[in-house]
């Protein structure tokens, strides 16, 4: 039966009776053998425990810092009439996904003020734009689909800005106009020149870039950072 | 053992100790050796039980070990059939903790090389280096473990 790919009745009886108090057995043993071996490298947990401290209370005192030099540029710009920064957030779930046309369902919509040209992000950055809003859901476009294009800016040595489109599922395309090299790796973000799309909003990573200099042309291919699937939720940017 | 209260404890014990073996011991080599727990068991019953009754011990460690493990159950149990009726033919005399030792050593050499015949390891020398430290191991923990069995399960004389 074993070569049948299964147990003959009385392993499986063996197994069934004495498989509990051997995981039992073997969980109190691997509790044992951490016990030790947290005994065995105490030293350097409580170095590594010092140093995580200390650079904890750095990353306080950072923090604080940006806290109060993000309160500072909020007046600053109330006193030169600027927009506040920020925008305000609505949760949504996606609840419908066609493939084919790039376009996802989301169940919130005119009710809770959604509008069209919103970005969608999630957590890994942009995933698409609202598109279309009726009252309590709304369609958005993806950013991988060739009907969305949006102003980017690709973080190397010297920040380049250039326009980004959907090429495919698993690809975005960034026409560069400026005649300078994209370090595959480099990070694309949004540029923020816009009405809806705030700027520093993740978009992907750079993995090809293609130089042409004879007929000028320069693109970079890029990884988008969120995919659909990769989370249901997603937050509309108002 | 002709009492249910023996055979049962023996059972117990036998089933205590495969479980110990495959949760503890298992993960421990002395010297590229390790204890047999069931196989101390199963020789300390057989040298204070009828020779049949001791291979029939033999035969369901055996079974459980090679069921735990899920390998043939068969090279368990012979070499275990084996050694604990080998064993069980000393249960005659009235063993004490010292020659327990010396036959729980020998038992569990002959239960391990039958297993070797049946199943050759390779390399088989360090096989044969681990068997040998291992039967002296076990002839350590027999003192114990005999101790305990002889308390508990050895008949009375009145």
């Amino acid at each position: 039966m074993r070569g049948a790919g299964q147990l003959d009745p009385l392993t499986r009886i063996v197994q069934a009776v004495l498989m509990p108090g051997v995981a039992q057995c073997n969980q109190s043993m691997e509790w044992v053998d951490r016990f030790f071996a947290g005994v065995g490298d105490a030293e350097r947990l409580r170095a590594e425990n010092e140093r995580l401290r200390s650079e904890s209370r750095a990353a306080a005192i950072y923090l604080e810092t940006a806290d109060r030099k993000e309160l500072e540029i909020i007046e600053l710009r109330e006193k030169l009439g600027l927009d506040p920064l920020g925008r305000e957030k609505i949760n949504a779930d996606i609840v419908h996904y066609v493939p084919y046309d790039n376009r996802i369902t989301l169940n919130k919509g005119e009710m809770d003020g959604v509008q069209p040209n919103l970005p969608v992000v999630t957590q890994d950055g942009l995933l698409a734009m609202v598109s279309t809003v009726s009252e309590s859901s709304s369609q958005a476009v993806l950013l991988t689909s060739s009907g969305v294009s949006i102003g980017c800016v690709a973080l190397g040595k010297i920040p380049v800005a250039g326009l980004v489109k959907g090429q495919r599922s698993d690809r975005l395309v960034m026409d560069v106009f400026e005649n300078v090299d994209i370090a595959p790796g480099t990070e694309v973000i949004t540029t923020g020149y816009s009405e809806f799309i705030p700027r520093g909003i993740r978009i992907g990573i750079v993995s090809e870039y293609f130089n042409d200099q004879e007929y000028g042309v320069r693109r970079a291919y890029i990884l988008p950072s969120s995919r659909v699937g990769m989370s249901k939720e997603v937050t509309i940017l108002k | 053992m002709k009492q249910p209260f023996p055979v049962i404890g023996a059972i117990f014990f036998l089933a205590v100790a495969t479980i110990l073996q495959s949760g503890v011991f298992d993960r421990y080599l002395i010297l590229g050796a390790q204890i047999n727990l069931p196989v101390v068991v199963v020789l300390c019953f057989a040298l204070i039980s009828r020779p049949s009754a001791a291979g029939g011990l033999g035969l369901l460690s055996g079974i459980f070990t090679g069921g735990l493990s899920g390998a043939t159950l068969m090279h368990y149990a012979l070499g275990r059939v084996l050694a604990a009726y080998a064993v069980g033919t000393q249960s005659k005399h009235e063993v004490d903790g010292r020659t327990a030792i010396i036959w729980v050593a020998v038992g569990s050499l002959i239960s391990q090389i039958v297993l070797i015949l049946l199943a050759p390891p390779k390399p088989l020398l360090p096989a044969v280096g681990a068997t040998i430290l291992s039967a002296v191991y076990n002839g350590v923990v027999a003192i114990p473990v005999f101790a305990l069995v002889v308390r508990l399960f050895r008949p009375k004389v009145v």
